[in-house]
């Protein structure tokens, strides 16, 4: 494998990484674990992540999960608004 | 409920505020990929102007190289996107884009004051302002718990059914930023694509495309532009010390496991894996302390792990807290109304209507009279109809069309773009049911007579056998021009070259297209060159680099081409294709399947049966021999500095610096063609000698196909010695020295029948056998559409090798 191949496979990595809803913490847990796995660990670890990010998706773009969001983001503004107010 | 906590969850009826505007981190790369089209163009034009009348072909085809590889990327991007909005297409019905709108509002504001409380996170003295920072840490794990809970109830409570379509919607939305990913043939329309399927992923995508659509689809761009930046961010945004920050937040392999929804024994591995890089972590950020083991960073241990970490990142806090909430057990339940399944009433979704006024009423507002309605016509306007009344207003929804010239758009976009607005106004669908009502205006009727294609032919704005890549063009326009009505029929307006009717009335009332006065003037004479299609020598033995430089003699060293667009058929992976004038060699490799796309669903449904393109390329070894140890991390083992290196930098930066390699080839590219044209412009005595020929031709020629001047009166200074072949196969003027020598010939009807303008130059080694047997050495039509611009540069041609 030639460090293009190598780089374009990463970016699907990165990509998979990247849509994937988990805090920052796990891509980069993530990330670091890869030198430690062989490529078909790699591979299986990454269609995993990717059948993720499709539910992922499938449940973000009903209007349920979104009315419900944005219900969430107006709580969590509102005492986001607070908590700054407080706290300067 | 503590302070600090999301107090108003559930939630209470309130306004979202409007998000800010968002500024890129990247603009000037955002600028350079907006304008990457246009670079083009203009390298295009600059060689045209340059160029035009020489014997071009060496310069052409180092022009056609860097264009071709704009092409493929270009034509790959292209496909996709018209996948996509297929599929967004059909589903449009589906998407409830008001909720959607509203949801995506409430996405950026809460980023927007996410990142508000990160500054002052940030503004924190990690000691001093103990408490607060975890009022901050636990606000945003709290507000990611119930994000959860939303989500895992929203899974359940989905039917059977709108999970299959919502898992098809949410599969061509994912897999399409994930497969443009790999686009390596260039790398900005990668990184692209990737920023499309990744930040922008649903929400961008879904939100700008479904308003692109709206609006003609005049915003695709902006998709682009919109996913680079989102991409670009990210990377920044993740550029930090990971592994610090990993230690400090106690991941575990358990719950990456978990997360990830694995078992057997790839679980396994992962926790093992993700247990080793903690305690190698803790080990390289805490030399002088403890040697910490795996289990010192198991859930359980995250007040400890807060302490040894010292990442000096003073946003690492924010997600610390997160994790540290997961980690301390379930997510909080979400009360049951606490998650509506429904959007809502007071959801201030896009489709209110407030400020908007009927066209008609505002036209009255602003003073408008119709003349029905003036004193002096009362009595008439007593006597019209109440049909002739609907026709009124039916006219009068044309005045409110106007349609601006997107930049680099072509004109069936335009075109598209213009049905839209008048499908809007006069309220049908568009597609292949579309009904347009009895009511509306002939013109209007007239504009969605036929199908798109045909009906931007009829104004002009595409030519089916112009010189696109699919043989077919959609002429550019002067950026500041306008489509809109005057008095019921469409005209271009524009600023810098006066205005054209691109309609008017027939004698028998019916509407006339008036392209042909328009074409002449209003289009862009100087647009892109087509690419030769130019035969290959297939041979074998030696490689060449990047830049066309032999390397070496064997396969080790070798640079590997993706099979071009143009022609792919017949570049076999493993041949090599000879740049027949520079002798270049290049080995065209297969980068996947067999659209090169390395995941292609070949390489996705049995990787046992068709290894990845990995595996093909190691030889089916394993990652394992790829690895050294690593003896910075000897808690590690095996660690793998190469792969490491290679994969993590592709993964964070490999789209951008591809991009930025894809930019800059295209614009070196772009300068040495310019700078090869104008070699070639001093070195020949061009202006005078073109001009005689090309006056000459222009005034005894007249269509496509046909030459009405004898060809022993071409003048010998420009030409030769003349002569017209006619057989029944071909037919062809031949140019020959006085000596007799052949100099080219030039034909008129290539053997298969189709008109074209082929050369059939370079005698000594292109020779009739040769055309017999390969075919016509194609230089295709050169700058224009017209067949005559085409001939004149292929007499051209010929001229000058006469005065050399």
């Amino acid at each position: 494998m030639d460090e293009k191949q190598l780089q374009a496979y990463g970016q699907r990595i990165g990509a998979a990484l990247s849509e994937w809803d988990v805090p920052e913490d796990f891509k980069l847990a993530f990330l670091e674990l890869l030198p430690s796995l062989t490529i078909d660990q790699i591979d299986s670890l990454r269609e995993s992540i990717e059948e993720r990010v499709v539910e992922q998706t499938a449940i973000e773009q009903t209007s349920e999960y979104q009315a419900s969001m944005v219900e969430l983001n107006k709580a969590a503004i509102k005492d986001i608004d607070n908590l700054l107010a407080d706290i300067k | 409920m503590k302070q600090g906590t999301l107090k108003n969850w559930p939630p209470q009826n309130t306004s979202s505020d409007e998000s800010e505007d968002k500024k890129s981190l990247f603009e000037g790369v955002v600028d350079v990929v907006k304008n990457a089209p246009s670079i083009l163009k203009t390298v295009g034009k600059e060689y045209a102007k340059t160029a035009i009348g020489l014997n071009a072909y060496r310069g052409w085809k180092q022009y056609a190289k860097s264009r071709t590889a704009f092409n493929r990327s270009e034509d790959v991007l292209a496909e996709l996107l018209e996948s996509r909005k297929s599929f967004l297409e059909k589903t449009a019905d589906n998407i409830d884009m008001s909720g959607t709108e509203s949801y995506l509002s409430s996405k950026d504001d809460f980023r927007s004051k996410l990142a508000e409380l990160r500054e002052l996170n940030k503004s924190l003295d990690k000691e001093k302002y103990a408490d607060q920072r975890s009022r901050i840490a636990s606000v945003l794990a709290e507000y990611r718990s119930h994000k959860e809970s939303v989500r895992n109830d929203v899974a359940e409570r989905l039917s059977d059914e709108k999970r299959k379509d919502a898992l098809e919607a949410g599969r061509q939305t994912a897999s399409f930023g994930l497969s443009a990913a790999v686009l390596t043939g260039f790398g900005g329309a990668g990184t692209i694509a990737a920023g499309l399927g990744s930040r922008a992923g649903f929400d961008g995508l879904i939100r700008q495309t479904k308003l692109a659509m709206e609006k003609g689809d005049t915003g695709w761009k902006n998709v682009f532009i919109g996913g680079v930046q989102e991409t670009f961010k990210a990377a920044k945004e993740g550029d930090t010390t990971a592994i610090a920050r990993i230690a400090g937040y106690g991941i575990s392999g358990t719950m990456l496991a978990d997360a990830a929804g694995l078992d057997g024994a790839i679980r396994e591995s992962v926790v093992k894996g993700v247990s080793g890089v903690l305690g190698g972590a803790a080990d390289v950020i805490t030399p002088s302390a403890h040697a910490a083991s795996p289990e010192d960073f198991m859930p359980g241990q995250h007040t400890k792990q807060f302490e040894t970490s010292t990442s000096g990142d003073p946003i690492a806090s924010v997600p610390d807290a997160e994790v540290a909430q997961a980690t301390k057990g379930p997510a909080p339940e979400v009360a049951p109304d606490a998650a509506p399944s429904a959007r809502p009433e007071n959801t201030p979704f896009s489709t209110d209507l407030a400020g908007y006024q009927d066209p008609l009423e505002s036209r009255l507002d602003n003073g408008y009279v119709p003349e029905s309605e003036t004193p002096e016509s009362a009595d008439a306007a007593a006597e019209i109809s109440s049909e002739d009344a609907a026709q009124i207003e039916q006219l009068a929804k044309l005045d409110d069309i106007s349609v601006e010239i997107p930049k680099g758009e072509g004109g069936v976009m335009l075109v598209k773009m213009l049905r839209a607005d008048l499908a809007e106004a006069y309220g049908f669908e568009l597609g292949d049911d579309m009904q347009v009502p009895d009511d509306a205006p002939d013109v209007v009727k007239e504009l969605f007579k036929d199908d798109l294609l045909k009906t931007a032919e009829k104004l002009g704005f595409y030519d089916p056998s112009g010189m696109g890549n699919d043989g077919a063009e959609s002429f550019m326009f002067n950026e500041k021009a306008t489509l809109s009505f005057q008095e019921g029929q469409l005209k271009l307006v524009n600023p810098d070259d006066g205005d054209y009717l691109l309609t008017r009335p027939g004698e028998d009332g019916e509407v006339v297209f008036e392209k042909d006065d328009l074409k002449a003037r209003m289009f862009d004479y100087e647009r892109n060159l087509k690419v030769p299609d130019v035969d290959p020598v297939i041979s074998e033995g030696r490689v060449v680099s990047s830049e066309g430089v032999l390397v070496d003699s064997g396969l080790s060293t070798r640079d590997v081409f993706e099979a071009p667009a143009y022609g792919s058929s017949r570049y076999a992976p493993g041949t090599y294709y000879v740049d027949g004038d520079t002798g270049q060699e290049f080995l065209y490799a297969d980068k996947g399947g067999p659209s090169g796309n390395l995941y292609s669903p070949e390489f996705q449904s049995s990787p046992a049966s068709n290894p990845s393109p990995l595996e093909q390329t190691s030889g089916n070894t394993s990652a394992q021999e790829y690895i050294k140890p690593n003896p910075t991390q000897s808690a590690i083992p095996e660690q793998p500095q190469t792969v490491r290196q290679q994969v993590i930098q592709g993964a964070i930066e490999g789209s951008r610096d591809n991009f930025n390699e894809g930019i800059n080839t295209i614009r070196d590219a772009g300068e040495r063609v310019i700078e090869e044209g104008k070699t070639l412009f001093d070195r020949y005595d061009v202006p005078d000698r073109m001009r005689g020929a090309a006056e000459y031709i222009q005034n005894h020629t007249t269509d496509r196909n046909f030459v009405m001047f004898d060809e022993t009166q071409l003048p010998k200074e420009h030409f030769g010695n003349v002569e017209k072949v006619i057989n029944n196969q071909t037919q062809y003027l031949k140019f020959t020295t006085s000596d007799g020598s052949r100099i080219g010939l030039t034909s008129f009807v290539d053997p298969t029948g189709r008109p074209g303008f082929d050369v059939f130059e370079f005698p000594s080694t292109y020779s009739q056998q040769d055309i017999a047997e390969k075919g016509p050495l194609k230089l295709g039509e050169f700058f224009d559409s017209d067949p005559k611009i085409g001939l004149y540069s292929a007499l051209d041609t010929v001229a000058l090798r006469l005065g050399r």
